[in-house]
């Protein structure tokens, strides 16, 4: 046991250094000896946290500063309103400023995860186009602009949910809405079904088919990016192709394409990029004794 | 467990204790921790079937808390008690929903250590302690050892007095008109140091017999000399920290007061209140004996009956007034803090709880080698003291939540050197 020769304490058995000043004890081991109850056990990982704030200062401030914005614009109008109110109705922008705010408020209050912002957007964009159609009376283009927005939803944030883990889940959902909305579009644009059955069904059906054989080589194949790449080129390609085809089916046309004939030669050369890369690849493989 | 409260209605906090439930904070989490370090190896299943033996004599620590709509309430509470394995570091944040399954103690074991640590809300040091005797004896007896009888060593079977669970705050509450006396910021040391989540502690062990002698030699007790070092410490801190005279604060202390004694309570519940001694370092250096006088006068000016039952006027006239009784808790529990940090945290640079001598039963003075007590610090007196006496040592746990900084403990221990009285350091620094 020594003691420390600034501060005058004795340290405890094994301490290699005084706690108070820090300074290091210059002793033989006999002296020093060994620890034999620390104070306490070494420090740890699991220890009960006090819950964090769920907002930094910066974000607090900026909360702040933006309800205030808000707070003076909504006062501003309201007062616009009254000063002239025979020319000037404060409601309408002052609902568009509320609903404006809110795309700020989803990034300031909100979780910054991709898909849970993509999913607010999506909702307060609703909500939006709703509120700002039904100022003029009745709905009218909100209906098509919503299932557009419903569309990009399902399309560019709802593959990347990180709760839903299976392919085919998504991929069922996905296919679903797009199928719906495509329903929905025709029966509101014409009040009757024009084009669902006729051209988009098939030429979903078929662009689904090329995604579903791209799915299966991904899952039993190790296709390289460019052959994913030009694949997806593919699907689109034939998507198009299958749509004029669908759609001169439709009309009666004597033509079996018209201006997408280019496309499909486009299709049928990358068709046959694809096999004989593929072929080339296995033959190669073969005579490398690659599996 | 058989139910001391025969009704079903929530059971009010204690006077003393309504601050702490809204004051906890990240660097504050309003725990205070009691040990008995034992010769020999603890067993927890044992001091699991001690814990439920014991437990249902004191009904008042089965209790959880919950946030009421005007107040955070106590109630009835039996989920299966748990000990655990002990912390690298005391007095950490208690979740109270889910911490020690919904208590408001949590029970340790090490090696050879049994600790308790309780949110402040549910009891004081000297329930505290009693609490820990009880429990230490209940596993001894259970280990084949002969504990003799000690009145703070409860048996399973005694009766449980309704005085033990009286708020004794409401009993000897006189409505006399007491103002809250403003008080100007004290010290507070605010070196440029990290703030650890863990509370670092130094903890020193005195002789009480030398620190009895040097008390004597100025006439003081063990508490008032102890604190008279702590004053003399600040005041040199400040001096060493603050480079700008005009900057100088007055340094206080905050000294919790058993107030049973003084009210003849058996209370097992919060009376404690706190004595607020100092000096005003801006009117120039105190010397030793100066502080002594001071400290001295100031305390034993505080501790008699009128004096403190003013405080007790003062504290439940505070919350019987209607404007705190029907605001609810979400405007309540600022207002708290605010009330907490102007007429507590901000006008004394630390606290300095001492639990005084324990005296142990025979049986039990044989096997318990050391006792610990442990204060939380806060955000704004990031250093805290609390001190304990047991088998002629005196045990003084500064508690921190500063990484690195150890200024205040090392001119205190030294000054206590330099007096003379030798002294034992360890910690679970590492750095």
């Amino acid at each position: 046991m020594a003691y420390c020769v600034e501060c005058g304490v004795k340290l405890a058995e094994g301490a290699t250094s005084c706690p108070l000043c820090h300074r290091e004890v210059i002793a033989s081991k006999d002296i020093i000896g060994t620890a034999k109850k620390p104070l306490f056990d070494e420090k740890d990982d699991q220890e009960e946290k006090f819950p964090s704030l769920k907002y930094d200062k910066r974000r607090k401030g900026l909360i702040e500063l933006s309800i205030t914005f808000v707070g003076v614009a909504i006062v501003t109008l309201l007062i616009t309103g009254i000063a002239i109110k025979d020319s000037f109705s404060p409601w309408f922008p002052i609902a568009c400023t509320v609903l404006g705010s809110l795309y700020l408020f989803i990034l300031l209050f909100g979780k910054s995860t991709y898909s849970r912002i993509g999913t607010l957007f999506t909702i307060q964009t609703i909500i939006t186009l709703f509120t700002i159609d039904l100022f003029s009376g009745t709905l009218t283009w909100s209906l098509y602009a919503m299932n557009g927005v419903v569309l990009l939803y399902i399309i560019g944030v709802f593959p990347f949910y990180k709760k839903i883990q299976s392919p085919i889940i998504k991929i069922s959902v996905m296919s679903t809405v797009i199928l719906v909305s495509l329903f929905l579009f025709d029966l509101v644009e014409g009040q009757s079904l024009l084009w669902f059955f006729p051209i988009a069904l098939p030429t979903f059906l078929i662009t689904l088919g090329g995604f579903f054989i791209l799915a299966l080589r991904y899952l039993y194949g190790k296709p390289s990016l460019s052959d994913i790449v030009l694949s997806i080129i593919l699907n689109v390609s034939v998507g198009t192709v299958a749509g004029n085809f669908f759609s001169l089916r439709m009309l009666k046309s004597p033509y079996i394409l018209t201006w997408s004939k280019s496309v499909l030669i486009v299709s049928i050369i990358l068709t046959l990029f694809l096999i004989s890369n593929a072929t080339i690849r296995k033959v190669r493989f073969y005579f490398n004794n690659k599996v | 467990m058989k139910s001391i409260y025969e009704r079903v209605e929530p059971i009010p906090l204690d006077n003393s204790a309504i601050i702490y439930p809204p004051t906890v904070a990240r660097f504050n989490s309003n725990m205070f921790r009691l040990s008995m370090d034992l010769h020999i190896e603890v067993n927890p299943h044992r001091l699991k079937t001690a814990l439920e033996h014991i437990v249902g004599r004191f009904p008042y620590f089965c209790l959880s808390l919950h946030n009421g709509f005007f107040w955070y309430y106590l109630s009835e509470h039996s989920a299966p008690f748990e000990v655990y394995k002990d912390n690298p570091a005391p007095c950490r944040y208690l979740n109270i929903k889910k911490g020690a399954n919904g208590y408001l103690f949590k029970v340790f074991y090490r090696k050879n250590r049994i600790a308790i640590e309780f949110f402040h809300a549910i009891t004081d040091g000297t329930g505290g302690i009693i609490f820990l005797k009880s429990l230490v004896g209940e596993y001894l007896r259970l280990s084949g050892y002969e504990v003799g009888e000690d009145p703070e060593v409860f048996l399973p079977d005694s009766k449980v007095k309704e005085e033990e669970l009286e708020d004794s705050f409401n009993r000897f509450y006189r409505p006399i008109k007491s103002v809250f006396a403003m008080e100007s910021s004290a010290f507070h040391f605010n070196p440029k140091d990290q703030f650890q989540d863990d509370i670092e502690v130094i903890s020193a062990s005195l002789s009480v017999n030398t620190i009895k002698v040097k008390a004597k030699e100025y006439g003081l007790t063990i508490t008032e000399y102890v604190v008279c070092e702590i004053l003399d410490a600040l005041q040199k801190l400040q001096k060493m920290h603050v480079k700008n005279k005009n900057k100088w604060a007055p340094v206080r202390l905050s000294v919790p007061v058993n107030i049973r004694k003084v009210f003849n309570s058996s209370s097992l519940r919060n009376f404690t209140l706190f004595i607020v001694v100092g000096i005003d370092v801006r009117l120039g250096h105190y010397e030793f004996d100066e502080i002594v006088n001071a400290v001295m006068h100031q305390m034993r000016s505080s501790v008699n009956e009128k004096t403190l039952s003013l405080q007790i006027s003062r504290n439940v006239a505070g919350r019987r007034h209607p404007l705190m009784r029907y605001a609810p808790n979400v405007v309540k529990n600022p207002l708290m803090k605010l009330l907490s940090d102007s007429y507590g945290d901000n006008i004394y640079s630390s606290v300095i709880s001492n639990i005084g001598n324990v005296t142990l039963p025979s049986g039990m003075k044989e096997v318990v080698e050391r006792l610990d007590f442990f204060l939380s610090p806060s955000k704004t007196n990031k250093v805290s003291l609390a001190a304990i006496g047991a088998n002629g040592k005196l045990i003084i746990n500064i508690t921190s939540i500063l990484a690195h900084n150890t200024d205040f403990e090392r001119l205190l221990l030294a000054s206590f050197v330099e007096k003379g009285v030798s002294v034992e350091v360890s910690t679970n620094r590492s750095n």
